[in-house]
């Protein structure tokens, strides 16, 4: 059933519901593949999967208008009240996260073009990093399906093992920066421009895991009806894996 | 009634009542009603806040109206009745042995389910109140007339026929003439058992119009089965069931966030 135990005397109300749900876990499924595919052809230096990526972008958009629209009608039709009202809204939430998430593989895809054509190596720990945010949006997105307050909190306190591995990949990419510059190998301006590409990259994956941790909030809001308040635990700072030199 | 109170579960009931700042008008406290040997209220401890709207919403049967008329003693014509606990307005108990019906009922105005307009003309109902409290003023009786219409959304309508019978009005003006005649009133509390059941959604709108800006200067409480009506109107809400009060507080919480199951299911329209 979809909300609480009992299900409505209207049970259109229930069909409703159930078509929103199915909206928004399609829609996560959208997402999850995207950046998945984005990070493969990153990884993999493949211009073709990444240039198909690229065109598919209009596909998870296109699921937030449907999710929108969907909870829009209820709130019209049905007027939900508590839990009902707290669970429309809050994907309608979810759904511009997904849609964040989209983007930010998207642009991942665009910059790998460009890393491939100049044949750049990813650092090290990049395609940890692409599966670790990857898993993030799984896991947050698996605890929506169940309904697990417990799972969502999981997701939320252990963000900072991501921002962790950003700040390594930084590091990473910014000490190869320095390297070719003491070594004087920077020959060229689009190595310059490549490193930069991937720092940008890096930060992407951070930001995918920061609009997970936000889904997380919203999952909390569906079921229990309160916002966290307190500060999620902090990890590496990206900030200072730049400044660090 | 003190925090404490308010805050806490007593018995079965949730509490987080919203205050007004101003105390309580009302202070309904262990109140259980019988019907012959119907039990219809048990326990309902449940303070008012003044200057605030307080809204009772609850499946049909649950004692809304039941406990509406304990609040000015309506309940004392129907045989049989038994009544334990008692209700407080500003301290004093409506139920003691030597409490003044009349002079009561005359501080609590009354608005029912059904318009119940007098035989007599649309001006003499709406200033019946002032006649029989003695006022022979023309001037006064006149202004109060036509404020009271134009705050129950009818004057417009009825202008020019205020001499005619009330009987000849139709059903949702007929509502919103007794919502006008409890106004002229000037009561401290109105009671409303569904005023709104009746009337067409401009009409609706107009009366919760009214009771927006009534709220501060009288304390209003509301029976209504629109769920998004006590939403909007309402600053407490109170949920019954089967004559027990379940959940009594802010209107936020109640429809927003629910504290007690059952309240989330009436809600959610999940009861049945
Ligand atoms: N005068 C009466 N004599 C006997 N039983 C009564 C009387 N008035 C109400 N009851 C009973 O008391 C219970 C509560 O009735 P009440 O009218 O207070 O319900 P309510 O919540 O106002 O319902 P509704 O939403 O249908 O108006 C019901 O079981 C009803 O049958
Ligand atoms: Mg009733």
């Amino acid at each position: 059933m979809n909300q609480g135990e009992h299900s409505h005397i209207v049970s259109s109300f229930d069909n409703d519901l159930a078509q929103l749900e199915r909206k928004v876990l399609e829609m996560g499924g959208l997402a999850e593949a995207q950046l998945r595919d984005a990070m493969e052809a990153l990884v993999r230096q493949d211009a073709e999967a990444a240039q198909a990526l690229i065109g598919r972008d209009s596909e998870i958009d296109e699921c937030e208008r449907k999710i929108e629209a969907s909870a829009l009608s209820i709130i019209a039709r049905r007027q939900p009240m508590a839990n009902d009202l707290r669970y429309v809204f809050g994907n309608v939430k979810i759904a511009g996260s997904l849609e964040r998430i989209g983007d930010y593989a998207k642009n991942i895809a665009k910059r790998s073009l460009i890393l491939t054509k100049n044949r750049l190596q990813v650092p090290p720990d990049m395609a940890a990093l692409g599966s670790l945010a990857q898993r993030t949006v799984r896991d947050v997105m698996d605890s929506f399906t169940t309904r697990d307050a417990h799972k969502a909190e999981m997701v939320w306190q252990h963000d900072h093992e991501l921002d962790d591995l950003v700040a390594r990949v930084m590091r990473q990419v910014i000490s190869r920066m320095s390297q070719d510059l003491i070594a004087n190998t920077a020959k060229t301006t689009e190595e310059v421009e490549c490193s930069t590409h991937l720092l940008f990259v890096t930060k992407n994956l951070e930001r995918v895991g920061d609009h997970a941790t936000n889904i997380a909030e919203v999952i909390q809001f569906q079921l229990s009806g309160g916002w966290k308040t307190a500060e999620r635990p902090k990890g590496g700072d990206s900030l200072q894996a730049v400044g660090r030199r | 009634m003190n925090m404490d109170i308010a805050t806490a579960a007593r018995e079965d009931t949730v509490y987080h009542v919203k205050r007004g700042g101003t105390g309580e008008v009302l202070g309904i406290e262990n109140l259980s009603l019988w019907y012959s040997k119907a039990q219809a209220l048990y326990n309902v401890t449940m303070p008012i806040e003044k200057g605030l709207v307080t809204a009772l919403i609850g499946p049909s049967g649950c004692g809304k109206s039941t406990l509406l008329r304990c609040i000015n003693r309506m309940n004392d014509l129907v045989d049989g009745l038994s009544i334990t606990g008692s209700i407080k307005l500003h301290g004093d108990n409506i139920y003691a042995r030597d409490a003044d019906v009349i002079a009561l009922r005359k501080r609590m105005g009354m608005v029912f389910q059904k318009p119940n307009p007098f035989p007599m003309s649309i001006f003499q109902n709406v200033v019946y109140p002032l006649k029989v409290d003695g006022v022979r003023d023309k001037t006064q009786l006149e202004e109060t007339c036509e404020r009271a219409l134009r705050s129950a959304a009818l004057w417009n309508e009825v202008k020019d026929r205020l001499d005619q019978s009330a009987l000849g009005l139709s059903g949702g003006q007929q509502q919103r003439l007794c919502i006008a005649r409890a106004v002229a009133a000037d009561p401290e509390v109105l009671l409303m058992d569904e005023p709104c059941s009746a009337l067409d959604p401009i009409a609706t709108a107009k009366i919760e119009d009214l009771i927006s800006e009534l709220t501060g200067h009288y304390s209003i409480i509301i029976v209504t089965h629109n769920m998004q009506q006590a939403a909007r109107v309402s600053d407490n809400t109170a949920f019954m069931y089967l004559g027990r009060l379940i959940e009594y507080g802010d209107t936020e919480v109640v429809f927003q966030t629910p504290k007690s199951g059952k309240t989330q299911d009436y809600v959610t329209g999940r009861f049945g």
